[in-house]
Parts: C-alpha cells; sequence; structure tokens
C-alpha cells in the first residue's frame, strides 16, 4: 500500500500537482496509519486463532458436553455480548457495529441449538422471519454501519424470500399476486432509504438499503432478458392484469422518489425492463433478449455518465461487448467450431481483448466523460 | 428523547431476541415433559445431506396394522413405557382414544396392508456431525436394536427425545 503510495506521490511531486513538503507529509501520514493497520491486522489473527481454538475443542468434545451446559454456555455468551454492546460508547461505532453483528447470529445459532437439543421440526421460513424481526430493533437502535446493517439486511430479504416462497406453494389467485411482490423487494428498499425518518436518523442504513435496492434491481432488469419470464406459467391470473398491477406499482415508486432525479430515472428504466420481457412473453427469442440486455447495459452506460461514474461506464461496455461475442456463438453456432470458425472466434476475442481500453475511452468521450 | 428514556429502549431492544430464545426454550421443555414410550425402528436412508445431520428411520410396529384405508389411524399405549404395548388402530370420528394410556396420530393409509407412519418431522433425529458415521454404520448392519424414545401429547401429535441403541441412550452407547 504505502509502496505504491511512495511511487505515485513522487510521480506528482515530479509533475508538480503537489510540493515535495506536502508529499513528505502524506508519507509521514500514512505510515502512521499503516502501523496501527498492521497492528490490528496482528490482533485479529491473534484473536482469530484463539477463537478457532476453541470452536474445535468444543466440536471435538460436542457429544461429551451435557445439553444444559450448552444452553448455559450458549446464553452466557449472548448474554455477556448483549452487555457488551449496552457498554460500549455510542462512537466506538466498529467495536459496537461488530458485537451488534455477533448478537444477531449468535440469537441464530442459539435457536438452532435449542431446535437440536429438543428435537425441534420448526419452520424455517417462520424461524428465520421471527428472529429478523426480534433483532431488528436493537440492530436498529444499537447499529450504526455498514458491519451491522449489510447482515441484518440479508436477512431481511431471504425471510422475505422464504415468507413469500412458502405463500407461494399454496395455489390461490392471492398468493400469486403476493409472489409478484418479490418482484418489488428491491424497490421496497429504494424506497425505505428515502423515507425521511430512516435518512436522518440512520443514513448508513439508507444508503445500505439505496446501494442493495439498486444492485438488486440491476440484476433482476438483466435476468429475465437472459430466461424470459417463466413465472407466468404458475401465476393464476392474465399475464396482462399482473403487467398492469406492476406498471402500477412502479409507477407509484417512481412518483414517490421525486426527491432524487438520478434514482428515479434509474428506478423507471430498470423497473421497465423488468415488466417488459414479461410482456412479450411468450415471443421471447435469443436475438430479443440480446437486444434488451444490450439496451439496458447502453443505459446503464448513460446514467453512470450522468454521475460521472466511470467504472460503471466501463463495466457496462465491457458487458455489452460480451453479450455482442454471445451473440456471435448464437448467430454462428456449429460454424464457430470448424477449423475456419475457430480461427475467427480466436481472432475476434483478440482484436476485441486488445481493442477494449480504446472501446472503453471512445465510449466514455462518446458519453462526454473525459 | 430523554437519555433515560433512550436507555430503557436500548435495554428493551436487546432483551427482545432473549425473549424469543426464552419462548423457544421454554417450548422445547414443555414438549420433552411427559412419559416416554420407546419404538423400534429401522433405517433406509441414514442421512438427508440436504437437512443437515439427521438419521432418518421408518418406525418398526411389533403388531400388524388394524388401520382401515383412509381412516384416521392412531398408534395406542399402554403398558411399560420401557416395552410398550402398541396397538395401530382406525378411529373413524376425531374424538381422542380412551382406551390408550397415550396416542399418536399417524396418516391415513391407502391400503390395509400399508404400514402406517407419522409425519416427516418425527421420521428423522438430529444427531451431531462427529457421531454420524458410526450410527450410519450401525444402522446399516441391522445388528443392533435401535428404539426412539418418543413422548405423546394430548393433542395426539409426539415430541422425539432420545435414541436409544441396544437399550443403551446414544450418548452413553458411544461413550461406552
Amino acid at each position: 500500500m504505502i509502496g505504491r503510495l511512495n511511487r505515485q506521490l513522487t510521480l506528482w511531486a515530479q509533475n508538480n500537482l503537489i510540493t515535495a513538503d506536502q508529499a513528505q507529509q502524506i508519507r509521514a501520514f500514512e505510515s502512521t496509519r499503516d502501523k496501527a493497520r498492521s497492528h490490528r491486522g496482528f490482533a485479529m489473527v491473534g484473536i482469530t486463532a484463539i477463537l478457532i481454538g476453541v470452536l474445535s475443542l468444543v466440536a471435538s468434545n460436542w457429544s461429551q458436553i451435557p445439553d444444559s451446559i450448552k444452553i448455559l454456555i450458549h446464553f452466557i455468551f449472548n448474554g455477556g455480548v448483549a452487555f457488551a454492546i449496552f457498554k460500549t460508547p455510542a462512537h466506538k461505532i466498529v467495536v459496537r457495529d461488530l458485537l451488534v453483528t455477533a448478537l444477531f447470529g449468535m440469537t441464530l445459532t442459539f435457536i438452532a441449538l435449542l431446535g437440536q437439543i429438543y428435537q425441534m421440526h420448526g419452520d424455517m421460513a417462520v424461524t428465520i422471519t421471527l428472529w429478523t424481526l426480534v433483532c431488528t430493533p436493537f440492530i436498529w437502535i444499537c447499529g450504526r454501519g455498514v458491519i451491522a446493517v449489510t447482515p441484518w439486511l440479508i436477512a431481511v430479504l431471504v425471510s422475505l424470500s422464504m415468507i413469500i416462497d412458502k405463500f407461494f406453494s399454496i395455489e390461490d389467485v392471492w398468493q400469486s399476486l403476493l409472489s409478484m411482490a418479490i418482484l418489488f423487494i428491491p424497490l421496497l428498499l429504494i424506497l425505505a432509504s428515502h423515507i425521511s425518518f430512516v435518512s436522518f436518523e440512520r443514513p448508513i442504513f439508507a444508503t445500505v438499503m439505496k446501494r442493495y435496492g439498486m444492485v438488486l434491481m440491476a440484476l433482476m432488469a438483466v435476468i429475465p432478458s437472459i430466461t424470459f419470464w417463466e413465472i407466468t406459467n404458475d401465476l393464476h391470473i392474465d399475464k396482462w392484469m399482473t403487467v398492469l398491477i406492476m406498471l402500477g406499482g412502479l409507477g407509484v415508486s417512481v412518483a414517490a422518489l421525486n426527491t432524487e432525479r438520478a434514482v428515479q430515472i434509474f428506478t423507471a428504466v430498470s423497473g421497465l425492463f423488468i415488466i417488459l420481457p414479461l410482456a412479450i412473453m411468450p415471443y421471447g427469442s435469443d436475438i430479443l433478449g440480446a437486444i434488451l440486455f444490450i439496451s439496458y447495459f447502453a443505459f446503464l452506460a448513460w446514467w453512470a455518465a450522468r454521475q460521472n461514474n466511470t467504472s460503471l461506464i466501463d463495466w457496462s461496455v465491457r458487458f455489452i461487448i460480451l453479450r455482442l461475442i454471445i451473440v456471435y456463438f448464437e448467430v454462428f453456432g456449429s460454424l464457430a467450431a470448424t477449423g475456419f470458425g475457430m480461427i475467427l472466434t480466436g481472432a475476434i476475442i483478440l482484436i476485441t481483448l486488445r481493442n477494449l481500453n480504446k472501446i472503453t475511452l471512445w465510449s466514455r468521450r462518446m458519453l462526454g466523460q473525459a | 428523547m430523554t437519555p433515560q428514556q433512550k436507555t430503557s429502549l436500548t435495554l428493551l431492544a436487546l432483551i427482545l431476541p432473549f425473549l424469543l430464545v426464552g419462548f423457544i426454550f421454554m417450548q422445547g421443555v414443555r414438549s420433552f415433559d411427559g412419559t416416554e414410550y420407546r419404538v423400534r425402528i429401522t433405517g433406509y436412508d441414514p442421512r438427508d445431506i440436504l437437512r443437515g445431520h439427521y438419521l432418518m428411520f421408518r418406525y418398526e410396529w411389533p403388531m400388524t396394522s388394524q388401520c382401515k384405508p383412509n381412516e384416521k389411524c392412531v398408534a395406542c399405549f399402554s403398558g411399560n413405557p420401557k416395552h410398550p404395548t402398541i396397538l395401530l388402530q382406525s378411529f373413524p370420528n376425531d374424538t381422542a382414544p380412551t382406551k390408550c394410556e397415550a396416542y399418536w396420530s399417524l396418516q391415513s393409509v391407502m391400503s390395509v396392508k400399508d404400514i402406517p407412519q407419522p409425519n416427516a418431522d418425527s421420521l428423522r433425529f438430529y444427531i451431531p456431525e462427529i457421531e454420524a458415521p458410526t450410527i450410519e454404520r450401525l444402522l446399516r448392519t441391522n445388528q443392533d436394536s435401535f428404539e426412539i424414545g418418543v413422548i405423546p401429547h394430548q393433542n395426539g401429535t409426539v415430541t422425539v427425545k432420545n435414541l436409544y441403541i441396544n437399550g443403551e441412550l446414544l450418548s452413553d452407547y458411544l461413550n461406552d
């Protein structure tokens, strides 16, 4: 880290971007940070080694430990972590977040332990949902950063999916309608991040929710262009009614996001790309899928240019190129496997790789980015 | 919000997970309360990989089933819990069998030749990973006697409590 920074600082000083004094000050500052980081790193290695040692001791003697002792020790551990959360000052965000995440995870392991000891065969979806629900208040009150919110958000998404899946197995119209809600989970996350109470009280929570929501939304906009929705086969309602309901939900959500124009545009277009394949069904084809895929990434590149996100522009262009290569294989099929086809395929891949940087730079320029 | 209110709210939020765990614990303790009857089992798929380390089995009833097709079928327990008398009978109406000391609702049979079994939850027993290969081998060789200790409840359900090998508790058997 410091080596690379050192080279960069020398380069910047040589090109008069910063003075030699400033470069020296940055070096001094970063080297102290580096020392602290390595100390923390070694401490983490030590703690991890102890934990692994304790765990392996417990694991190898697991069957010899009486059930009551297992429950008691787990209770003491959980109680200890809860007490530590209570006593840790709020400004020690990382420590508190780690403890919050530990208590969140340990609550689930405690439930699992009781399930094993008392041979309980409860419903997994209900258990995961209950666990997430009862842990939400302390995560909200005591958690502050990404470390605390990320596992919780994943648990929320998993429990939501499990609950929807559980209801989805019951075949009637209402359950089918509910199953469509799975399409709007990312939308709900984006909307939740815009609730003023959330963004004001827990800005990190709001940021993480928005990011996850947008990433999921992008994923869900891409996947149908590859598979096309086959969910319509399981629905017990008319396809067009489903499309209309989804459009309605999307419209309301987009209207509610009026405070952030960029997110509003992203949500509206991504939502349309989620719904469009459903409307096209059953007339989907490989070429149509490719057109949708490329169109969506072209939109992402355009959107990224508006946010000055050159990294996203580059990735979008790379995905478009990759999809074009797949189109080549889809169109030429067996021809690509012949001697001539192999040479042509190899040449195309090599030329593309060689010119990848030029293509991405050209794309950036076209989108008005340096 | 005053600091005291904030502290109380934090405490309450931290207690909530313990309440859930406590509730599950109480459910577990309550489900283990009652007379344990032993039923012989036979293995057919020692471990269900998808569900973790569970011993999978079927009950080997000592008596021929008298359950009629598509009627409510129960296992009726009486006598010494270690070696109970078990009768498999039909109960067309929904009233609990009165002649049994305890009973267990089984799944209806399609024909009189079918051997009644309970629902899937009572057909598996959690075993720690380290012991799984040993028990798997024992169950396959079919030389040892395997029994499951079940506790019937008043509503016709049971809790699977213990696994016995040759009359000994699993943990004791493995420690010997």
